[in-house]
């Protein structure tokens, strides 16, 4: 999900129906095609028990539950985000909370998919200690987020905004290998990034545009202008617990 | 839900079918990546008609943003 600090007035830019209209409902580079590639790379037992951290409005959860028969559960912060999640996926587990501090007990799960969640975190060193918490050992970690090809210069913008806080990708897989996982995927799918960033040029008319439905015009100016001189990538990986012991 | 519409009023029908251009939802593929795009269209054959704003402007700017900084 991608998410923009906005007056209280308003929703959060992943609550705001246009993103949902460009996404395909999954409010983040690749939508659930992204999702079906790597779940179909991990091969996962049926029923093996799954928390999407982040699920937004479920759309990940139905491909979880419908297409690989899993025993599916989903934590988001928006109250908004599960009412829809618990209509598009009635037999899911759903809860409020965040990636910070899940509310599960330790070991709870087999499966953790986390998709464009860990940079809206306020501190992803914490957010990946407490989902190794709820993995179990030799369970998958599946992160998909946008990462810093500018070695750790994420923009500054007007705006907080997750891309804000995107880290260089061996940020991420540093920390995972220090904690014991192994790394069987690691791809760079910047491609999906411009892609979203394309369409959006062709739906709103420039990037400009979109970021004015959010703000006033010179917050936006500036947000496009930062936005077009950052290095921004976007990577899927797939982590296994306790997969590498160095 | 699209802000932008390159859909405009056009004399412009199709040769083969004669018949005039409607709003059509259409996917453009540009530089390995898939975009959904309203244009007119003819309800026959399918022809789409490129506007010169969509060919010299839009697609170049997604061109600048596609292409490896």
């Amino acid at each position: 999900m991608v998410a923009v600090s906005l007056p209280a007035a308003l929703p959060p830019l992943y609550e705001q129906p246009e993103l949902t209209w460009l996404t395909g409902g999954a409010l983040r580079p690749g939508g659930v095609t992204l999702t079906r590639e790597l779940l179909s790379c991990c091969r996962p037992a049926p029923g093996a028990r799954v928390l999407d951290v982040g699920c937004g409005p479920g759309h990940s959860l139905a491909v979880l539950a419908d297409e690989f028969g899993l025993e599916v559960s989903g934590v988001d912060p928006s109250a908004a985000m599960l009412a829809r999640a618990a209509r598009r996926v009635p037999q899911a587990t759903l809860a409020r909370g965040r990636v910070e501090g899940l509310p599960y007990a330790a070991s709870s799960f087999d499966i953790l998919l986390c998709e464009c969640v860990l940079s809206l975190g306020e501190d992803e060193q914490r957010s990946l200690a407490e989902m190794d918490r709820v993995l179990q050992p030799g369970g998958l970690l599946i992160l998909t987020d946008i990462y810093s090809r500018d070695g750790g210069r994420a923009p500054q913008l007007a705006v907080t905004t997750c891309l804000s806080r995107a880290l260089p990708l061996n940020a991420i897989t540093d920390t995972l290998t220090r904690t014991g996982y192994s790394l069987p995927l690691v791809r760079d799918r910047s491609d999906l990034l411009k892609q979203l960033a394309g369409q959006i040029i062709f739906s709103c008319g420039s990037l400009e545009q979109f970021w004015a439905l959010f703000m006033d015009p010179d917050n936006a100016r500036r947000t496009a202008c930062t936005l077009a001189g950052a290095r921004l990538g976007y990577y899927a990986l797939v982590a296994v617990k306790g997969g590498h012991h160095g | 839900m699209s802000t932008f519409s390159f859909i405009e009023a056009t004399e412009w029908h199709c040769a083969g079918c004669d018949r005039p251009l409607v709003p059509t939802p259409v996917k453009v593929s540009y530089l390995h990546s898939v975009f959904n795009v309203e244009l007119m269209a003819c309800p026959g054959c399918g022809f789409v008609y490129v506007p010169e704003s969509l060919a010299l402007g839009k697609m170049l700017e997604v061109e600048q943003l596609l292409e490896d900084k």
